[in-house]
């Protein structure tokens, strides 16, 4: 049986892993020069910046992520961050822990989850701290833009309340050693050695469909069959390529997430830990990551790489990449600081190719033919809801 | 002499292929074409197929 994949992001990667183990024969096409898609690194003078993810892994060694890499045999270190994060509100540092909110608060939070189970009610999860004090607000809108890219407003709390179990079950994020671009060299490595082909450079031109299945793709010009086709690239390209009406329209109002990145270079260090720092104070950033606290190779001796991250929330991203700014400055105070990149991410090269609590699920109109990556994740935060996904859709076929 | 169209996000992953520092990003990548070798590195990075080259 052979099987081919569309796309070497870590979704493609994982799939590959999976159906080589299975016994198919599996070859990965991949459009760019390197593999690996929003989940490797850049190198720019001695910093590992990244193509997306901010080497961070949102459950550390203990989730759906860390496990699958485990299942395939992949060799990746990964430290959990301790502690898990801390918040800067008005101007103080706080551990975030349970206790880190008002007893009011927790219970009028098991208030609401008891109401949703019983009347079902569909609510955003802004309506159901909007009645919270101003911490829990804040932090619930900080956590939302770090970790889903999007507004509190937009998330519905019964997809949100699975993130939040997700979180109480494995607990907070870790940071691969060698960041994500180790995640990817040690897959391929397993993935070579299960005899997977991995054509860099060979954008997939067209889906070969005939009725409800597909026959192959074709690339550079050339029809190649297969048995099976896993896409990495998001229902929206995937549907273009098969030419599909029914599929296009199917996939037209999926919407994707938006986001900013800026990477910094700092002499001292500014989060001081392994953990996650959401800030509570910013008009756009919600949080930041100090990756060297746990490899310093991922920059040169004597500095630390911080990387912020918070969503796109008008249509103009200059604009909002000058809010990005002026919060960094005021974070940064009097501290020394150098701007390394700043990366926007939305359109075909998104965050998340579907907003979070909007994911449509793995299935295409065609029988044989999956679609894997932050496309088509189950519930859970980013790359966690990634690996969650490819095993559902694996198990399908 | 390339130039960067519509689709151009601003990942800044040109940026990082670039071996002349031809390329800036400010939201939307800016390419020099006084700098630019015309390598086509940045062309193999970007995954928008958002550079193109003309003739002058």
């Amino acid at each position: 049986m052979k099987a081919i994949v569309i796309g070497s992001g870590i979704g493609g990667l994982f799939s590959a892993g999976i159906l080589s183990e299975k016994g198919y024969d599996v070859v990965i096409y991949e459009k760019l020069a390197f593999p690996g898609g929003r989940f490797t690194n850049l190198e720019y003078r001695g910093f590992q910046l990244t193509t997306g993810a901010l080497h961070m892994i949102p459950h550390g060694s203990r989730g759906p992520f860390a496990g699958m890499l485990r299942k395939l045999g992949a060799d990746v270190e990964i430290v959990d961050s301790a502690p898990e994060a801390t918040a800067l509100y008005n101007g103080e540092v706080y551990e975030v822990v349970s206790d880190s909110f008002p007893i009011l608060t927790v219970m009028k939070f098991a208030w609401e989850v008891f109401k949703e189970k019983i009347f079902r009610k569909e609510k955003s999860l802004w309506d159901m701290v909007s009645g919270f004090d101003p911490f829990t607000k804040k932090f619930t809108r900080a956590f939302c833009g770090w970790s889903l890219s999007i507004l509190p407003e937009d998330m519905p709390f019964s997809r949100m309340k699975k993130i939040y179990d997700m979180v109480r079950r494995y607990r907070g994020p870790g940071i691969p050693i060698g960041g994500c671009r180790a995640v990817i060299d040690s897959l391929i490595e397993v993935l070579e050695s299960n005899g997977v082909k991995i054509f860099l450079k060979h954008p997939v031109e067209r889906i070969i469909t005939d009725g409800s299945i597909v026959r192959g793709v074709e690339v550079k010009g050339e029809r190649i069959e297969s048995d099976v086709v896993v896409s990495d690239i998001g229902h929206s390209l995937t549907a273009g390529l098969t030419q599909s009406e029914d599929y296009m329209s199917w996939v037209e109002n999926l919407i994707p997430s938006r986001g900013i990145k800026i990477s910094v270079a700092v002499k001292e260090p500014f989060v001081g830990h392994t953990g996650v720092m959401f800030t509570l104070d910013t008009e756009r950033i919600s949080g930041m990551n100090e990756v060297t606290q746990a490899d310093e190779n991922l920059a040169p001796g004597g500095y630390h790489l911080v990387m912020t991250h918070q969503p796109v929330i008008t249509s103009n991203v200059r604009y909002e990449i000058n809010l990005g700014l002026k919060d960094l400055k005021k974070l940064m105070g009097d501290r020394e600081y150098e701007i390394l990149a700043i990366q926007s991410y939305s359109g075909d090269w998104p965050v998340n190719r579907v907003s979070a609590g909007r994911d449509v699920g793995f299935r295409t109109p065609f029988e044989n033919l999956v679609v894997v990556g932050d496309g088509a994740k189950e519930d859970g935060i980013e790359v966690e809801g990634i690996a969650v996904g490819v095993e559902r859709a694996m198990e399908e076929l | 002499m390339l130039y960067i169209t519509e689709s151009c996000v601003g990942c800044a992953q040109c940026m990082f292929a670039c071996r002349k520092g031809a390329i800036e990003v400010e939201g939307k990548a800016i390419i020099d074409n006084d700098v630019c070798s015309e390598c086509m590195r940045c062309r193999d990075y970007c995954p928008l197929d958002a550079i193109r080259i003309v003739s002058e």
